[in-house]
């Protein structure tokens, strides 16, 4: 299966370990990527300044995977995929701003077609690969690991469930999406009640004591619960969730858990070396949950 | 946000403005009934930084200038709860949005300088950021070269900078230039 891969900013320029275990991972579920080439940000963090420059760079991510002749758009990070989601509802239904970004992409020898599918990570593995498919490739594994000792909790992000008013990875009350997949690893999971609560990062650069408290209270219910870690499959979330050692000097909470991506997770199912899946790039307390993983 | 109490002087208010939202977004600050479910929900108001009820309000009275003075608007975790689950469709986050923009327009002081940051990066590079180097638990500093990532194919800088001096992104890249 050909998909073109959209990294955005953050995963090329800083959270390597998605993208490391992303590329690691996909392939041996039989998923070809294809880098999309020239790419820019997708415009989500500056909405508030613009409208027009947001829907801009997210119309040119579209127009680009158009170009390139892609099927599938997959873009893993929660603030990418919302934003070009929201980007493709606008273009179909604001004929005055489409033709406006019409003209603007023209400069750049770029059209919109509107033919590419836009998928997350979420949906791609659990809607278009499907946990039956996974499972075989899991069990097809020479180096199989099941992670059968581990407790671990889901952390959608607030972009992959809302807004409701455009089709999202997965549903807004009650998503569960990523714990069945969780589950195909081997590990347990369960809905607690902090699940859907925003990690706090797009505060950060902002207001950043709050932004620490607000991921703090999150960390610290997930681990007074009795989860071993935490799944992310955004990368300003995950990103957020490692700096546990800001977030217990400025709140005073004592944070100590284990968070990784989804395709970190399931590496380690597959028996995937800790490096080729950037976990030394890790700064949360991963050592929870590899220790409990270990043969 | 720390700022000082004000009275609200009510002899300058602006409805234009008010009815205006009304009109061109997908907001409609007149129909909120308080229930103040948007800020039982709020990210940012869990830390007390934002009272996105008080500044749905606000507009609604026509507070205009207060409202895109202050940097309360610059706290919102863009979480969307509010938009999602008010009882009257008043959507406070697309008015947060709307906010923003219009502050931005009025060359306003508070607009953060990490998005200025950014805006002006991605007219250099496309990226809000060049690829940075990251350090590994044993502090070992990595990049993608040393972690076997293939070579970036960045973009055509210069035709992006082009497009976006067209946008209100002009107001913020110009002011680093």
């Amino acid at each position: 299966m050909d998909v073109a891969l959209y990294l955005g900013c953050t995963i090329p320029t800083q959270e390597y370990a998605y993208e490391v275990s992303a590329r690691e991972v996909l392939p041996r579920l039989g998923v070809n990527l294809i880098d999309l080439q020239y790419a820019a940000c997708c415009g989500q963090p500056l909405k508030g300044l613009d409208n027009l420059g947001w829907l801009y760079l997210a119309s040119r991510t579209i127009a680009l995977a158009d170009q390139q002749g892609a099927e599938t758009l997959l873009a893993i990070c929660n603030g990418c995929h919302v934003s070009i989601c929201e980007a493709k509802h606008v273009l179909e239904s604001d004929d005055h701003l489409r033709k406006t970004i019409e003209e603007m992409l023209a400069e750049e020898d770029l059209e919109i077609k509107g033919h590419v599918r836009i998928r997350h990570l979420l949906d791609f593995l659990y809607d278009d690969i499907g946990p039956q498919k996974i499972k075989k490739a899991l069990e097809n594994s020479q180096n199989f690991n099941p992670l059968v000792n581990l407790k671990l909790a889901a952390h959608y992000g607030c972009h992959i469930i809302r807004p409701s008013s455009i089709e999202r990875p997965d549903q807004l009350d009650d998503p569960s999406k990523l714990e069945a997949l969780i589950e195909v690893t081997g590990a347990s999971t369960a809905k607690y009640p902090e699940r859907l609560e925003c990690c706090g990062a797009p505060m950060l650069a902002i207001v950043d004591k709050e932004s620490f408290q607000i991921a703090g209270n999150k960390l610290i219910a997930i681990q007074n619960r009795g989860f071993d870690g935490v799944i992310t499959v955004c990368p300003f979330c995950e990103r957020m969730l490692e700096r546990q050692e800001t977030i217990s000097r400025v709140t005073g909470l004592d944070v100590s858990i284990s968070s990784m991506y989804y395709t970190q997770l399931l590496g380690l199912a597959l028996g995937i070396e800790t490096e080729k899946l950037g976990l030394q790039l890790n700064m949360s307390s991963v050592e929870i949950i590899l220790n409990k993983v270990t043969r | 946000m720390d700022e000082p109490r004000q009275i609200v002087d009510f002899s300058r208010l602006d409805f234009e403005f008010s009815n205006y939202i009304k009109q061109n977004t997908n907001s409609n600050p007149f129909v909120c009934f308080t229930c103040r479910t948007c800020s039982s929900l709020c990210t940012s108001g869990k830390v007390n930084v934002l009272n996105v009820a008080k500044i749905v309000r606000q507009i609604a009275i026509g507070l205009k200038d207060d409202v895109l003075r202050s940097k309360e608007i610059w706290t919102c975790a863009t979480c969307m709860k509010c938009q999602e689950f008010c009882p009257q469709g008043v959507n406070p986050l697309d008015m947060i949005y709307f906010l923003q923009n219009k502050a931005v327009e009025a060359g306003m002081p508070t607009i953060p300088k990490a998005y200025v940051e950014m805006v002006t990066s991605i007219a250099k590079i496309g990226l809000i950021q060049p690829p940075q180097e990251v350090i590994s638990v044993d502090f070992d500093e990595f990049d993608r070269a040393e972690l076997e990532l293939p070579e970036l194919s960045m973009p055509d800088a210069e035709k992006i900078k082009k497009n976006l001096l067209k946008t209100g992104f002009r107001q913020v890249i110009k002011e680093l230039d």
